[in-house]
């Protein structure tokens, strides 16, 4: 029954795919290709629309949105969309990419995009977001705010794609405050609350006041326990500052919607860059702390300037942030301005 | 190194005992009761949405229980009526358990993957009077939620009522020879959907606490197989009540100790990740070669025919 719905919605996705071609030859068309996740995620999917959505006003193109079931569609609902004339087709997550290396030969005078996954396919623009940057940002912020001068990191799995997340958050909570602790902890798991809330709570009583959360579903957890300890959490990828009004002192998003845009509109001006994976950094756009009502007066508002005196400076190369990838193990000072590396880095062999 | 630990771990545990002390029950009947994840999934789903919808946990608690009992009601059916093997049926449910919440979180709260809301409401600390002034023991056992000190209660409970009662003898019964239980007369199949029901009420329990009282949130897949390390501490337990609450104790403490060691001893967190596992594992290989001995010893007494 379930499948026959889900069935259905795919069939119609596809139908209202195929009965768009009636438009405006001048009009520019594009497509998504929503990932596992899919619309309605509050993340990546979501924030893919909203630059559609933007592009759709400011640029007047038209979109169309295709929800395939399961990873294993990927592949035929990109192909079935490369055979409808679209100007770009859009798609995202990691999980995207062995499909769309494989259409994109079958298709070579379509044009693809790629979010949050490097490829090098003559027909295919690549966007990553330097997550590094933006907890450098947050690290910044962080070390700034607290009370106690020593913060918390806490990721998902020990693993480089979250020490990348981590060096970053050091640097930036090293070069505000030479003197902050910043611990690091991994939680070993990415889809148990309990535990996050157990690693924040261990993190509490060692002292730290903030704690920077990049631990998928654990992470709810962990800003679970920010708010039973009366401490501040920072989410990640998206804007978790909901999770506990109060309690999250910002969220470091990656901006998937302004890369999505930006890729729509190289089209549109015709400066297409298939082939290339493009970095978004702070200086890009491409990632940034969130905003709204939920952490209102939680940074003060020197702190606020100053962060975005970094930004500034971090947007004119006076300050670069490391990437982990390019440091080696053992490593003993990182970044510009230079300063000496966390143990679990120098340490390393 | 202090009672905080102690106060984590019995935090910790509290789920794990509840869970075990269901499994414990369809254990004595002579059931495997895999789908402890599934009932525990569904439970902590259901206390998440009724809380933030009415505001009330005591009613959560109820919704709770009341739907995993249904659950629990489904695998029944599957095995006893249907005849499917336990095992399977007890996978099919869990993933079905897994699948619904899912599907149920994006249907009627439209959230994705985690749930949390300030409209949840949270179980109070319990602060018993004259407790906190014992040294070291007293900041480790007061202040928890009311549910931590129930899960702890329902050992003593289950160990009465199996070994104190009629009904609990009919279901060792049941458990260690059902030839002979249908030979004296009892009723073998209500037996085990009377237990395995009561697994359901004691998932409901520790679901509950999992997205209640633990946190305030819903987050798919949260029990994180913590059914499957329930089992294994009622199996190392040999299905007897207080030495599996121990066991589930133990674990408890072993992962708060992997929470919390980083910060003294500096050992990589993989490593210390492991320690729960690793401690189950060896509790396991142990049993396993105690009840080898076991059954060389009482082989005669097996009722098994077929």
């Amino acid at each position: 029954m379930l499948k026959s719905i889900t069935r259905l919605g795919f069939a119609l996705a596809l139908a209202t795919a195929s009965l768009t071609p009636v438009h405006a030859a001048d009009k520019l068309r594009v497509a998504m290709i929503a990932s596992e996740s899919g619309i309605g995620d509050r993340s990546f999917n979501d924030m893919v629309l909203e630059g559609m959505k933007r592009a759709k006003k400011e640029l007047d193109v038209d979109y169309v949105v295709v929800q395939p079931r399961a990873i294993s569609d990927f592949q035929s609902a990109l192909a079935r969309a490369s055979g409808q004339g679209f100007d770009l087709i859009v798609g995202n997550s990691f999980d995207m990419v062995k499909p769309m290396d494989e259409v994109a030969k079958q298709f070579p005078d379509q044009k693809y995009g790629l979010i949050d996954a490097g490829m090098e396919v003559p027909n295919i623009v690549a966007a990553v977001a330097k997550d590094w940057e933006g907890s450098f940002l947050v690290g910044w912020i962080a070390a700034k705010t607290t009370k106690t001068h020593k913060i918390g990191f806490v990721g998902g799995k020990d693993i480089p794609v979250i020490h990348r997340f981590f060096t970053g958050y050091y640097y930036g909570a090293k070069l505000a405050d030479p003197k902050v602790e910043v611990i690091e902890r991994y939680s070993g798991t990415f889809t148990d609350p309990a535990v996050g809330k157990e690693y924040t709570l261990a993190l509490v009583n060692e002292g730290s006041d903030i704690n920077y959360a990049v631990a998928g579903a654990t992470s709810s957890g962990i800003i679970d326990g920010a708010r039973e300890s009366n401490t501040l959490a920072i989410g990640v990828d998206s804007n978790q500052n909901y999770l506990a009004p109060g309690h999250v002192l910002t969220s470091m998003m990656k901006r998937v919607d302004t890369i999505t845009f930006d890729m729509i509109k190289s089209v549109k001006d015709g400066k297409y860059q298939g082939g290339k994976t493009l970095m978004y950094g702070l200086k890009e756009g491409g990632v940034d702390i969130a905003m709204d009502d939920n952490n209102k007066g939680l940074i003060p508002p020197d702190v606020l300037k100053g962060a975005e005196e970094m930004r500034a400076k971090v947007a004119s190369g006076e300050i670069v942030v490391p990437n982990f990838f390019d440091l080696k193990p053992g490593a003993k000072t990182m970044g510009k301005p230079e300063i000496e590396t966390p143990p679990s880095i120098a340490n390393a062999k | 190194m202090d009672s905080d630990l102690f106060y984590s771990a019995i935090r910790i545990s509290t789920p794990l005992i509840f869970a075990a002390m269901g499994g414990l029950l369809t254990f004595k009947a002579g059931m495997l009761n895999i789908a402890l994840d599934g009932f525990m999934i569904l439970a902590a789903f259901a206390a998440v949405v009724t809380a933030y919808w009415t505001g009330s946990l005591t009613l959560a608690i109820l919704m709770a229980m009341v739907c995993a009992v249904a659950l629990a009601g489904l695998l029944a059916l599957f095995n006893l009526r249907f005849k499917a093997d336990i095992f399977i049926a007890g996978i099919a449910v869990t993933f079905l358990a897994y699948g619904l919440t899912a599907l149920l979180l994006k249907g009627m709260l439209d959230e994705d993957g985690v749930f949390a809301s300030t409209k949840i409401p949270k179980f109070p600390a319990i602060d018993i009077p004259g407790l906190s002034h014992i040294p070291w023991i007293g900041p480790a056992l007061n202040g928890h939620t009311l549910l931590v000190y129930l899960s702890y209660l329902t050992v003593p409970v289950v160990a009465w009522v199996l070994y104190k009662t009629r009904w609990g003898l009919r279901v060792r019964v049941v458990g260690e020879a059902e030839d002979a239980a249908r030979a004296a007369g009892i009723s073998t199949g209500l037996i085990k959907v009377q237990t395995m029901l009561l697994s359901g009420a004691f998932c409901g329990l520790a679901g509950a606490y999992l997205s209640l009282g633990y946190v305030s949130l819903f987050a798919n897949k949260m029990t994180n197989d913590r059914g499957l390390i329930a089992l294994a501490a009622i199996f190392f337990a040999k299905g007897k009540p207080f030495p599996t609450a121990l066991v589930a104790l133990l674990f408890g403490l072993a992962t708060a100790l992997s929470v919390r060691l980083p910060e003294v001893t500096g050992i990589a967190p993989q490593l210390l990740q492991l320690i729960p596992y690793v401690v189950t594992i060896i509790a396991l290989v142990f049993v396993g070669i105690r009840n080898f001995r076991a059954q060389k010893r009482q082989g005669a007494w097996r009722f098994d025919i077929s």
